[in-house]
């Protein structure tokens, strides 16, 4: 995980300590409980973006992999899968 | 070797779509139960995916056309693998690969979108991230091996881009977990943070009263439950002007001690959830890995690490599947 997350987590560690001191007011108590719950919504949005960077990468692997089980087969090809891809469009 | 010879000939036979009838049997064995644990591997993928897309399509905001393509990549990802398993089972077993084209005509149609031009922008991309290297290697073979028209050798070749999937699969499981392990947090958060506001009235109301035998064991239960909960224990702290608590003090405290078991016994629930996630996510790449590292020996000729690698990858799938039930039954 990126260097961003572990910020996130480390920020949420330490709003969630801030909530457990028993002697701060409930007014602060819930500014860091909106805060924490900001956070996660923040370190969930890194974590999709980590996952994003990659997807171009995999797709293209899976590509290559595609062709080459479809030149080992013999069979298909962009026309085939084209036409293939429209009856399952048109649900034939 | 005589194993090693019969997984030759088996896929030998399958080459020539001739001969060797029987002999792939012993190769079959390992490839079944190779696609057999695989299998279970795949759809505990699949389920941890399809999990991430619940929680981005609750992210409102930022659940974007990017973040659910992602995910799809990886389940189209996992599908073309398990496929791809497929084909090596048939032809281990002697079967005309010409036979399975109907089926492999299903992964060409799934991504029929490419076009060489999209292909070629995206390998430009690559050139960004760590995985170019392998990329364009992932490449120069699938160009050899189509230019040999071997195909045992793309079969052999393929290994490698599923082996980079693999390796994207283990890279995306940490963000994976932080994504579904955030989630079982913000469940967590009402329950934590209510014994936090109990544990603050508590301080605020005990501060007041003079110290007895029965306020003193509340106060113990209550710490109790705030150690359980990770939160620090509240101190006794009288003030100066100490009196003695009333039947009715006394009847709040106690209430806001129950209340905070209620709350210490929700967050606890949750932790042993976030715990057993975390365990899931552990198994599960390890799968990846033995589930790499089997697929390689299958084509060895070494019996005694194909054995030990298919072992390996059996156990570690066992191993998958017995923490995605535990976190299923939940505490």
């Amino acid at each position: 995980m990126s260097d961003v997350s572990e910020l996130y987590r480390e920020s949420i560690a330490q709003l969630e300590a801030l909530s457990a001191d028993f002697k701060i007011s409930d007014e602060a108590r819930e500014q860091a409980n909106a805060q924490i719950a900001a956070l996660r919504d923040k370190a969930q949005d890194a974590a999709l973006d980590d996952l994003a960077a990659r997807t171009d990468n995999l797709n293209a692997l899976a590509a290559n992999l595609s062709s080459v089980l479809d030149k080992t087969t013999g069979g298909g090809g962009p026309l085939q899968a084209l036409v293939e891809r429209v009856k399952r469009t048109l649900g034939a | 070797m005589r194993r090693a010879a019969l997984v030759l000939c088996a896929v030998v036979a399958g080459a020539l779509s001739s001969g060797c009838a029987s002999a792939p049997k012993s190769a079959g064995g390992d490839f079944d139960r190779y696609l057999e644990e695989f299998e279970a591997v795949r759809s505990q993928g699949e389920e941890l995916y399809l999990k991430a897309g619940v929680v981005a399509d609750a992210r409102v905001q930022v659940s974007t056309g990017a973040a659910q393509a992602a995910l799809e990549a990886r389940l189209d990802a996992l599908r073309l693998v398990a496929r791809y398993n497929r084909l090596l089972i048939a032809l281990a077993r002697g079967e005309d690969p010409k036979a399975l084209k109907s089926e492999m005509n299903t992964i060409g149609g799934k991504l029929s979108a490419y076009r060489p031009s999209a292909q070629a922008q995206q390998f430009a991309l690559a050139s960004a991230v760590p995985y170019l290297g392998a990329l364009v290697q992932g490449a120069a073979f699938v160009r050899d091996a189509l230019a040999k028209r071997r195909f045992m050798s793309a079969v052999h070749e393929a290994q490698k881009p599923i082996a980079l999937i693999l390796d994207i699969l283990v890279a995306d499981s940490a963000p994976l977990e932080e994504l579904l392990v955030q989630d079982l947090r913000r469940q967590q958060d009402p329950s934590r943070a209510r014994v936090d506001g109990v544990g603050s009235r508590y301080y605020r109301k005990l501060t007041g009263l003079r110290s007895d035998a029965e306020l003193q064991r509340g106060l113990e239960r209550l710490n109790a439950l705030r150690a359980r909960a990770g939160r620090p224990p509240i101190p006794y702290e009288p003030g100066p002007k100490t009196a003695a608590a009333t039947p009715d003090e006394r009847e709040l405290l106690q209430a806001l001690v129950d209340e905070a078991e209620t709350a210490a016994l929700e967050s606890a629930r949750l932790d042993e959830r976030v715990e057993a996630q975390r365990a899931l996510f552990s198994r599960y790449r390890e799968a990846l890995a033995a589930a790499k590292r089997s697929l390689a020996a299958l084509n060895g000729d070494s019996d005694a690490a194909r054995d030990t690698e298919t072992d390996r990858f059996s156990a570690q799938a066992l191993d998958l599947r017995r923490q995605a039930v535990r976190l299923k039954e939940g505490p």
